[in-house]
C-alpha cells in the first residue's frame, strides 16, 4: 500500500493509462472509442463480486496519528469530583523515564467546567 | 471555508408544485466526488425504477469523462429525460459505482446511491407509496452519499433501503433535478435531436464549490 499522505489525485488520463498497462495494453496505441470499449468490458462485477476494499482507503496514518478526547462522564453514581487519566498503551510514551520536553501529546487535564453537576 | 465540503441547507424544491401528466424532468448525474483513493476508472449504471422495481426508462451505462475527471473527482455529464404521462410516485434513481480496484486491479463494486424523483405532499418527504395522490417533482441540485453494501433488491423499493446502510466514506455524487422545457405548456424533449444541437441545450453543471448542491441528504 502507498501511504496515504504520498497518494495522489491523478488526473483520469493518466489513472486509465496506467489501468491499460496493468491489463497489458499501450494508451498511446488506442483511440478513445476503443478505450470507452475496453474498460467497459474491464469494469464488470457481478452478484458476486465483493465491494472495493476500504482498509485501502481508510488506512492508518502514523506520521497524521489520531487524538481522542474524553469530554465528560455521564450518569456518575459517586456524588464526587472525578478526574480522568487515560493513556495509550502500547507505547506508553507518557510513562517513558527518558522522555524530554514537554507533554505534547498527552493532557492530563485541559479544562474542569465548574457547570457541571456531579453526575455529568 | 474548505472547498472540500460545501455544506448547503437550502430548500430546493416547492411542495405546492404539482405534477401533471403534461411535466417533464432532467435528470442530470453531474459527478461524484472524493472517491477512495484505490478507485480508478469509474463505470456508473442509472436505473430508474419504482417500488416494485418496475424499469420506468431503460437503464443506462456511462463511464467518467476522461478528460475532464481526476481519479478521486469523476465527472460523468449524464442527462437523461422523464417525459411519461403515467408515473409512480414511488418512482427514484438507482445508481451503482463500479471501478477497477488499483491495488489489485480487479473490478470491484464501489457502491449504490438514490434519488427519489417525487416528494408526497402530504407527508413532506419522499413518497414511499404509490397511492399518495398529492405529489411534487423533487425539483433541484444535491449531494447524495454512496454506500458501500448491496441494497436488497426486494419490493417496495424505495429510498429507505438504503439511508441505513454503511457509507464509503466521504464519497458522494452529485444529482440535479430540473424542470423540462416547455412549449405551449408541454414539456419538450431534446432526444433526437442532432448530438450537438442537444448538447447546446443541456444545462452545464455548476462548479461543486459555489456551494450550490443542496447537502440536506448528505
Amino acid at each position: 500500500m502507498t501511504l496515504r499522505r504520498l497518494r495522489q489525485d491523478a488526473p483520469m488520463e493518466t489513472a486509465v493509462a496506467r489501468l491499460l498497462q496493468a491489463q497489458g495494453k499501450d494508451a498511446s496505441e488506442m483511440n478513445l472509442e476503443q478505450k470507452v470499449k475496453f474498460l467497459s468490458d474491464l469494469i464488470k462485477t457481478n452478484k458476486k463480486s465483493a465491494l472495493i476494499d476500504l482498509d485501502y482507503h481508510a488506512q492508518y496514518e502514523p506520521s497524521l496519528g489520531v487524538r481522542i478526547n474524553v469530554e465528560a462522564i455521564h450518569d456518575n453514581k459517586a456524588k464526587g469530583l472525578l478526574a480522568v487519566l487515560a493513556s495509550i498503551i502500547p507505547p506508553a510514551s507518557y510513562y517513558d523515564a527518558n522522555r524530554a520536553g514537554p507533554l505534547a501529546d498527552a493532557f492530563a487535564f485541559s479544562e474542569l467546567d465548574f457547570n457541571s453537576t456531579t453526575a455529568t | 471555508m474548505s472547498e472540500q465540503f460545501v455544506p448547503n441547507f437550502d430548500k430546493q424544491y416547492t411542495i405546492t408544485e404539482k405534477w401533471l401528466p403534461t411535466s417533464g424532468m432532467d435528470i442530470y448525474i453531474d459527478g461524484t466526488r472524493h472517491l477512495p483513493d484505490n478507485s480508478s476508472m469509474t463505470k456508473l449504471t442509472v436505473r430508474i425504477v419504482d417500488s416494485d422495481l418496475k424499469a420506468v426508462l431503460p437503464p443506462e451505462v456511462v463511464l467518467a469523462d476522461m478528460a475532464l475527471s481526476s481519479t478521486r473527482n469523476q465527472r460523468f455529464n449524464f442527462q437523461t429525460e422523464l417525459r411519461l404521462k403515467k408515473v409512480k410516485p414511488t418512482a427514484l434513481v438507482y445508481m451503482t459505482f463500479e471501478t477497477v480496484d488499483i491495488s489489485h486491479n480487479q473490478a470491484r463494486l464501489v457502491g449504490h446511491s438514490y434519488f427519489p424523483l417525487f416528494i408526497d405532499g402530504r407527508q413532506g418527504m419522499p413518497a414511499t407509496v404509490d397511492s399518495a395522490t398529492q405529489i411534487s417533482p423533487h425539483l433541484g441540485l444535491y449531494q447524495m452519499p454512496i454506500y458501500w453494501a448491496r441494497v436488497k433488491e426486494e419490493t417496495p423499493f424505495t429510498y429507505e433501503r438504503f439511508v441505513y446502510l454503511e457509507r464509503v466514506p466521504t464519497a458522494s455524487v452529485l444529482v440535479r433535478i430540473v424542470k423540462a422545457p416547455e412549449a405551449a405548456g408541454k414539456a419538450i424533449s431534446t432526444k433526437g435531436l442532432p448530438a450537438a444541437e442537444r448538447l447546446s441545450k443541456l444545462i452545464p453543471a455548476p462548479a461543486y464549490h459555489d456551494g450550490v448542491y443542496s447537502t440536506q441528504y448528505f
